[in-house]
C-alpha cells in the first residue's frame, strides 16, 4: 500500500517536473510516425527522407537564421498513441509545426489535436480524402485516393501501354483504410467507363494465405487483379497469384513501393503496374540527386515513396516558414496555403484550396525486377478536384 | 457475558461522514479536474496522459469485479470497450445536432451534443432492433434444444440444416440485384435494419420535444450522460449475449471464449460503413480550446467528466463487491459446489459480475471516444485486453485499489520512459533515447521481471510461516 | 465441372493452410496437456524459428543456390535454436511459477510473448521490417507445380508441408506411445504429483515437452517461410492463435486432435471465404466462431474426453 502511494507522489512530482527546456536560437518541429509495430518501415522511411532534407537545410544556414530541430516521436501504429505523441510535441516541446502521419487513420487520429491547438500540420503521404477535411490547419504533401484510384482505373482501360481490361477484380484489404479507400475510387471510375468488376475479395493485414481468395477470383474469369494493398501482402500475392496459374497483371498503388516487393514478389511481379509518387529513374536532376544523397546517407538503400515524400514534406515546410518570416503558426498555416510550384523532388507541388498538394501520378510498370515509368496523370486530367 | 444485540451508537459527525464522504470526494475530484483543465501546469499533454490514465482505471476496476472478484478469466474487455465506444460516438455523432440532417458530412461541433433526447432514441431504437433479432435467434435455438426429445441426435443435424440453409440464402441475396422473396433470412436482416431506421425517423419528434423540456444548459451536458450510459449499456447487453453461451466455461476456455468473441465484434464493426468501417469513426467534438468561461460539465473538456466517472466507478464497484451480492460472487469463486449447496445460485451471481464489468467498459469506451474524437478498431485488439488484464493482475487479487494504482502506473511508465531524457543528466542522454525508443521490450521485460519475483517473494513468505 | 474443380482447388487450399496451424497446435496441444497451461509465447517461438531460417541461409551460410543439403541445415540451425528457446522459456519463465495459480503463468506467457515480439521488432534485433525467404528446395523455382491439370494447382512446398506435417504426427504418436519417455509424458499429464511419487523426473519431461513443441514450431517456420516467403517478428501472433484454435478444435492434450483440427479449421475458412458472400472479410472472425461453437457443444474437442468434475 505504501509502495502504491510512492508510486503516486513519483508521478505526481514528475508531472510538475515535465516543462521542456526552451531553447530560442532553433526552429523546433515535430515528427510523429510509426517507427515501431506493423507499419514501423513507413515511419522509419518517412523519417530517413526528412532527416535527409533537415541536413540540407541546416548546413545551408537553416530557416530565418536558426537551426532547425526535429523532435520524433513513435505511435507504435496505434491511433491512440499518435494523440498522445502529437499532444506532446504540442504541449510538451512546443514545435511550431507538425509533420505526420503516412497512415490515414493516425492522421485522422491526430488531426484535431493539431487543429484546436492552431499548430499546422503537413502529412507527407496519407490519401484519405478525410484527413485535410479535419480543418484549415492540416494540409498533405501528396495526392488523394480519388485521384491515385481514378488515374489507375482510367490507365488500366484507356491506355495503349495499359492492360486494356474492361474485367476487373479486386483484392483489398480489407482492415487498412487506405486501401478500402483507394479501391471505392477505383470501381467508381471502372463503372464509369463502362467497365466490369467481377470479383470483389478481401483479406486483413499481416495474413500469408490468399490462395482461397485468388481461387474465387481466378473462376471469375477477370483480365486484371487491382490490389491497393501495402507492399508487406503485394509480394506474396503475386507468387501466389501465378502459382494458381494466373498470368493477368495485378495493379496497385503507392503502397507496393518498396524494395520488399521485389524481393518477396520476385519474378511474380514482372507486367505488374502501380501508381506511385516518383519514379527512382527518372531522368530530372532533382530525383538523381535525391537519390545520390539518400544512398551516400543510408548505406546504399534505394529510397522508397515515403522517403521521397517525408523529404520534399521537411522541404516545403522550411519553406513556408522561410515565405511566413515568422514562427507564428497562422502564418505559417497561410504560407503553406499559398504553396504554388514548391521544387520538390518528387515534382512542383502547389497546394490546393482543400488543402492537397496538386502533383501528377506516375504510373510504373515491372519488368525484369525492375520498376520502369511508363506514363504520368497530370492533377486536372483524372479529376482530382473532389 | 458480551452481547453485540444493540447496535454501536456512533457520533453524529462520524456517521455523517461515513455517509457523505464519496459524494464529497466525487465533487472535489471533478472541480480539481475541471481547474487543472486550465492550469499552465500540468499542462495539456500530463492532462491527456492523466486522462487515459483514468479510462485505464476505469477499465481495470471493471475488469477487476470479473476476473478477481468473480473468478472468470475473461480476455475480452477490450470487445466490450469497443461496442461502447462506437455507439456512444455514433449517437453523439449523428444524433446530437438539434436538425438531424443525415446527408451532414462534419456537423458544426458547437451544435453537437444539443439534442439528447434523440440520442436516447437511437438507443432505444437500437435496443428494440436488437431484442427483437435476439429474441427470434433464442427462440429457435430453445426450439432445436427441445427436438432432442425426439431424437437425441437431432439439434446438430437441425442447426447443420439451418447453418446450410443461412449461407445459400445469403448468396441468392447477394448474387440478385434484387433480394428474391424466397431469401427469407436476408430479407428478415434487411427488414429489421429498415424497421431501425423506421423508428429513428418517427422518434425524431418525440426527442426533440424530450429535449425541449430540459432548460437549455442542461441538453449538452444531458447528451453526453445519455451517450455514456446507452454505450454501457451496449455493451452489458453485448456481454450478456456472450455470456449465455460461454459461462458454463471454465478457465483458460472461457479466456480464450472471450478473447474470440472480441476479435469477432471487432471484425464485425469493421465491415460496417456505417461505424467508418476502415477508415475509423471521426467524432469531432473538440473543435475549440475550453475556457474557463465554459460550464463545469460542457462536453467541450472531458476531464471532469473521466475523473469523476472513475471515482464513481471505483466507489460503485466497491460498494458491490462489498455487499451481500458481492461476497456471494467470492463464495462462488472460492467454492462452486459448496455456494450451490448453501443456496446460492452460481450462474446468476457469475453473469452479474460479467455483466456489470462489460457495462463499465462500454462506459469507458464512450468516456473515450469524447477524449480522442477518432476510433480505429486497431485500437480495441487483444494486445488491449492483455494490457488490461496485465494491470489487474499487477494489482493483486481481488484489491480494486490495487488494479486502479497498477493502471496509473502502467498508463504512466511508457510516458515516463519516453521522457526519460528530462530526469536523466545529460550525459545519459544517448541511453535515454535508447530507452525511449526500446521502452516497449523494456516494458515486457520488466513485466516478467515483477511477475517472477513476486512469486518467488510469496513463495519464500511462505515458507518462513 | 469446373464448379467441382473449385471445391476441390479450395479443399487443397484449406489443406495446405491446416497443415501449418497443426504443426504449430502441436506443441500448444503438448504444453497444456502436460502443464494446462497456454503457452502464448509458442507463436513468437515458431517466428523465431522463420527468422533463425532467414538468418542462416542468407547471413550465416550465404547458400546461394537452393539444395537439398542446404535445406535440412537450415532445418537443423532452426530446429537447435528453437529448441534451446523453448528450453530457457520454460526454465526462466514457466518453471518458478510452477505452484502458483494459473492466471500468474498465462500473464507470464504473454509477457514472454511480448518480449519476442518486441524485442524482435527492435532494431538491433530483426527489425521491423519483412524479410524475404529465399528459395531452399531445389526445383520449386523452375517448376512448383507438383499437379497441374486445368484449373487445378497442387504445389510441390505445399505438398510437401502436408506429408512433413503427417510424418511428424505419426513421429509424434510413436515417440508418446512407444518409448519411455512418452510414457513418462502420459503419466505427467493425468497426474502431476502422483508421477513425481512414482520416481518420473517431471522437470525432464516437462523440458523435454517445451523443446518437443518448439523443434516442430521451428520446422512449421521454415516451411511456411518456403511456402509464403516474408517472415517478420510479427507473423506468430494471428497463426498462434488460430493454432490454439485447431488444438481446442481436436482436443487439447490430444496429438491426432492437432493434426485433425488443424486440417478442419484450414478448410472450413477456405470454405467460408468461397462460398459465403463478402466471406473473406470475416475470415478471422469464422476461426473464433468456430472455436466458440465447438467450445459450447462440445469443449472436450473432437478426440478429447469429457472430463467429469468430482466433488
Amino acid at each position: 500500500m505504501r509502495r502504491d502511494i510512492l508510486i503516486l507522489l513519483l508521478i505526481g512530482v514528475t508531472s510538475w517536473a515535465c516543462r521542456a527546456a526552451r531553447a530560442d536560437d532553433e526552429i523546433v518541429i515535430g515528427e510523429f510516425g510509426s517507427l515501431t509495430g506493423g507499419t514501423a518501415t513507413f515511419g522509419t522511411s518517412t523519417d530517413e527522407g526528412l532527416r535527409l532534407a533537415l541536413d540540407e537545410i541546416n548546413s545551408s544556414g537553416g530557416v530565418l537564421g536558426k537551426q532547425i530541430r526535429v523532435v520524433v516521436e513513435d505511435d507504435q501504429s496505434k491511433p491512440e498513441a499518435a494523440v498522445t505523441a502529437v499532444q506532446k510535441l504540442i504541449s510538451e516541446d512546443h514545435v511550431i509545426a507538425v509533420i505526420g502521419e503516412v497512415a490515414s487513420s493516425r492522421s485522422l487520429a491526430a488531426a484535431p489535436v493539431c487543429q484546436r491547438s492552431h499548430i499546422p500540420m503537413l502529412s507527407p503521404s496519407s490519401t484519405n480524402p478525410k484527413v485535410t477535411a479535419v480543418g484549415n490547419f492540416i494540409f498533405r504533401a501528396c495526392f488523394i485516393d480519388p485521384f491515385q484510384g481514378a488515374a489507375m482505373a482510367n490507365f488500366a482501360m484507356k491506355d495503349d501501354k495499359g492492360p486494356k481490361a474492361t474485367r476487373f477484380a479486386i483484392l483489398y484489404d480489407v482492415k487498412n483504410d487506405y486501401s478500402v479507400g483507394l479501391r471505392q475510387f477505383f470501381t467508381q471510375t471502372v463503372k464509369a467507363n463502362g467497365g466490369l468488376i467481377v470479383a470483389d475479395e478481401s483479406y486483413g493485414e499481416g495474413d500469408i494465405d490468399f490462395k482461397a481468395q485468388l481461387t474465387n477470383i481466378e473462376r471469375a474469369a477477370p483480365d486484371a487483379i487491382y490490389v491497393p494493398g501495402y507492399y508487406t501482402e503485394v509480394g506474396l500475392i503475386c507468387r501466389q497469384a501465378r502459382d494458381l496459374g494466373m498470368g493477368i497483371p495485378l495493379m496497385g498503388g503507392d503502397g507496393w513501393d518498396s524494395d520488399k516487393t521485389f524481393q518477396i514478389g520476385r519474378d511474380a511481379v514482372n507486367g505488374c503496374f502501380f501508381t506511385n509518387h516518383y519514379s527512382p529513374d527518372e531522368d530530372t536532376p532533382r530525383v538523381k540527386d535525391f537519390v545520390a544523397h539518400y544512398r551516400a546517407k543510408y548505406a546504399n538503400k534505394t529510397p522508397d515513396a515515403m522517403a521521397i515524400l517525408g523529404y520534399d514534406a521537411m522541404g516545403m515546410l522550411a519553406d513556408a516558414i522561410k515565405r511566413a518570416g515568422s514562427t507564428d503558426g497562422r502564418l505559417i498555416r497561410d504560407a503553406l496555403a499559398h504553396t504554388k510550384g514548391y521544387p520538390g523532388a518528387s515534382g512542383n507541388i502547389t497546394m490546393d484550396a482543400r488543402r492537397n498538394a496538386q502533383k501528377p501520378i506516375v504510373i510504373l510498370k515491372i519488368e525484369n525486377d525492375h520498376a520502369h515509368f511508363v506514363a504520368t496523370v497530370q492533377p486536372d486530367a483524372a479529376g482530382s478536384a473532389k | 457475558m458480551q452481547t453485540d444485540a444493540l447496535p454501536r451508537v456512533r457520533s453524529w459527525w462520524l456517521a455523517l461522514i461515513h455517509n457523505l464522504w464519496m459524494p464529497a470526494v466525487l465533487a472535489a475530484i471533478v472541480w480539481i479536474g475541471r481547474e487543472l483543465e486550465f492550469a499552465d501546469r500540468p499542462g495539456p499533454y500530463v492532462m491527456h496522459v492523466a486522462m487515459i490514465a483514468a479510462i485505464n482505471i476505469i477499465l481495470a476496476v471493471s475488469l477487476q469485479l470479473t476476473i478477481g472478484v468473480s473468478g472468470q478469466f475473461s480476455l475480452g474487455h477490450a470487445g466490450f470497450m469497443a461496442v461502447g465506444a462506437y455507439l456512444a460516438g455514433y449517437s453523439t455523432f449523428v444524433f446530437a445536432p438539434w436538425n438531424f440532417d443525415p446527408n451532414a458530412d462534419y456537423p458544426d461541433p458547437r451544435q453537437l451534443f444539443a439534442n439528447p433526447g434523440a440520442t436516447l432514441m437511437s438507443f432505444v431504437a437500437l435496443a428494440v432492433v436488437a431484442g427483437i433479432g435476439s429474441g427470434l435467434i433464442l427462440g429457435l435455438f430453445l426450439l432445436i434444444r427441445q427436438a432432442r426429445r425426439i431424437f437425441p441426435a437431432l439439434p446438430l443435424i437441425l442447426i447443420t440444416i439451418f447453418l446450410i440453409w443461412i449461407v445459400i440464402d445469403a448468396r441468392n441475396a447477394f448474387n440478385s440485384p434484387e433480394i428474391p422473396v424466397a431469401c427469407i433470412w436476408s430479407r428478415g436482416a434487411i427488414g429489421l435494419v429498415h424497421l431501425y431506421n423506421a423508428i429513428l425517423l418517427h422518434s425524431q419528434s418525440a426527442g426533440l420535444w424530450l429535449s425541449a423540456t430540459l432548460p437549455e444548459a442542461w441538453r449538452k451536458p444531458a447528451s453526453l450522460m445519455v451517450a455514456i450510459v446507452g454505450g454501457g449499456t451496449a455493451a452489458a447487453a453485448a456481454a450478456l449475449l456472450v455470456g449465455l453461451p460461454t459461462l458454463r466455461l471454465r478457465g483458460d476456455y472461457l479466456a480464450i471464449a472471450t478473447l474470440g468473441f472480441a476479435e469477432i465484434i471487432r471484425n464485425v464493426i469493421v465491415t460496417i460503413p456505417a461505424l467508418g468501417a476502415a477508415t475509423g469513426l471521426s467524432v469531432n467534438v473538440y473543435w475549440t480550446k475550453p475556457s474557463p468561461a465554459d460550464r463545469i460539465f460542457e462536453p467541450f473538456y472531458m476531464s471532469p467528466w473521466i475523473f469523476g466517472t472513475a471515482a464513481l466507478t471505483l466507489m460503485l464497484i466497491g460498494r458491490l463487491v462489498r455487499s451481500p451480492t458481492g461476497r456471494a460472487i467470492k463464495t462462488v469463486r472460492d467454492d462452486e459446489i459448496a455456494a450451490a449447496a448453501m443456496g446460492i445460485d452460481p450462474t446468476s451471481h457469475r453473469v452479474v459480475a460479467f455483466v456489470t464489468g462489460a457495462f463499465f467498459a462500454g462506459v469507458a469506451g464512450a468516456l473515450y471516444v469524447h477524449l480522442d474524437g477518432y476510433l480505429n478498431t486497431n485500437s480495441f485488439s487483444f494486445m488491449r485486453s492483455i494490457e488490461i488484464v496485465v494491470m489487474v493482475t499487477l494489482g493483486g487479487v481481488e484489491s480494486l485499489f490495487g488494479a486502479a494504482i497498477a493502471a496509473v502506473a502502467l498508463t504512466a511508465i511508457p510516458e515516463l520512459l519516453d521522457n526519460a531524457e528530462r530526469f536523466l543528466p545529460a550525459a545519459l542522454t544517448p541511453q535515454a533515447h535508447w530507452m525511449a525508443d526500446n521502452r516497449f521490450v523494456l516494458y515486457a521485460f520488466l513485466l516478467l521481471v515483477i511477475m517472477i519475483t513476486r512469486a518467488k517473494l510469496k513463495g519464500a513468505i511462505r515458507k518462513t510461516r | 465441372m469446373p464448379q467441382f474443380q473449385q471445391f476441390v482447388q479450395q479443399l487443397i487450399n484449406g489443406l495446405s493452410i491446416g497443415a501449418i496451424y497443426a504443426l504449430i497446435a502441436v506443441g500448444y496441444t503438448m504444453v497444456y496437456g502436460v502443464l494446462r497451461l497456454i503457452n502464448f509465447a509458442h507463436g513468437d517461438v515458431y517466428m523465431v524459428g522463420a527468422m533463425t531460417g532467414f538468418y542462416a541461409s542468407t547471413r550465416w551460410f550465404h547458400l546461394q543456390q537452393p539444395t537439398w543439403a542446404g535445406f535440412f541445415l537450415v532445418l537443423v540451425c532452426s530446429m537447435l535454436v528453437c529448441g534451446t528457446l523453448g528450453y530457457f522459456i520454460e526454465l526462466l519463465a514457466y518453471r518458478p511459477l510452477r505452484n502458483q495459480p494459473r492466471i500468474v503463468s498465462l500473464i507470464t506467457a504473454i509477457a514472454v510473448s511480448m518480449l519476442l515480439e518486441f524485442g524482435g521488432q527492435a532494431k538491433w534485433m530483426f527489425g521491423p521490417d519483412p524479410k524475404p525467404f529465399p528459395d531452399l528446395i531445389p526445383g520449386v523455382e523452375a517448376h512448383p507445380d507438383l499437379v497441374h491439370m486445368g484449373q487445378l494447382v497442387i504445389g510441390k512446398v505445399d505438398a510437401m508441408i502436408f506429408l512433413i506435417a503427417l510424418v511428424m504426427m505419426f513421429a509424434l504418436r510413436y515417440v508418446v506411445r512407444e518409448t519411455k519417455m512418452g510414457l513418462a509424458l502420459r503419466a505427467v499429464s493425468y497426474r502431476f504429483d502422483t508421477a513425481a511419487l512414482m520416481g518420473v523426473n517431471v522437470n525432464r519431461v516437462i523440458s523435454f515437452t517445451f523443446v518437443l513443441g518448439s523443434v516442430l514450431a521451428a520446422v512449421a517456420g521454415v516451411l511456411v517461410g518456403l511456402r509464403s516467403p516474408k517472415v517478420d517478428p510479427l507473423m506468430g501472433l494471428l497463426p498462434g492463435l488460430k493454432a490454439f484454435i485447431a488444438a481446442v478444435l481436436g482436443g487439447i492434450g490430444d496429438i491426432r486432435g492437432a493434426l485433425a483440427g488443424g486440417f478442419l479449421l484450414g478448410i472450413t475458412e477456405a470454405m467460408v471465404v468461397s462460398y459465403f458472400p463478402k466471406g473473406s472479410e470475416y475470415r478471422d472472425g469464422v476461426a473464433f466462431l468456430v472455436l466458440i461453437a465447438i467450445l459450447v457443444v462440445k469443449p472436450s474437442g473432437l478426440f478429447g474426453r469429457a472430463v467429469q468434475e468430482k466433488v
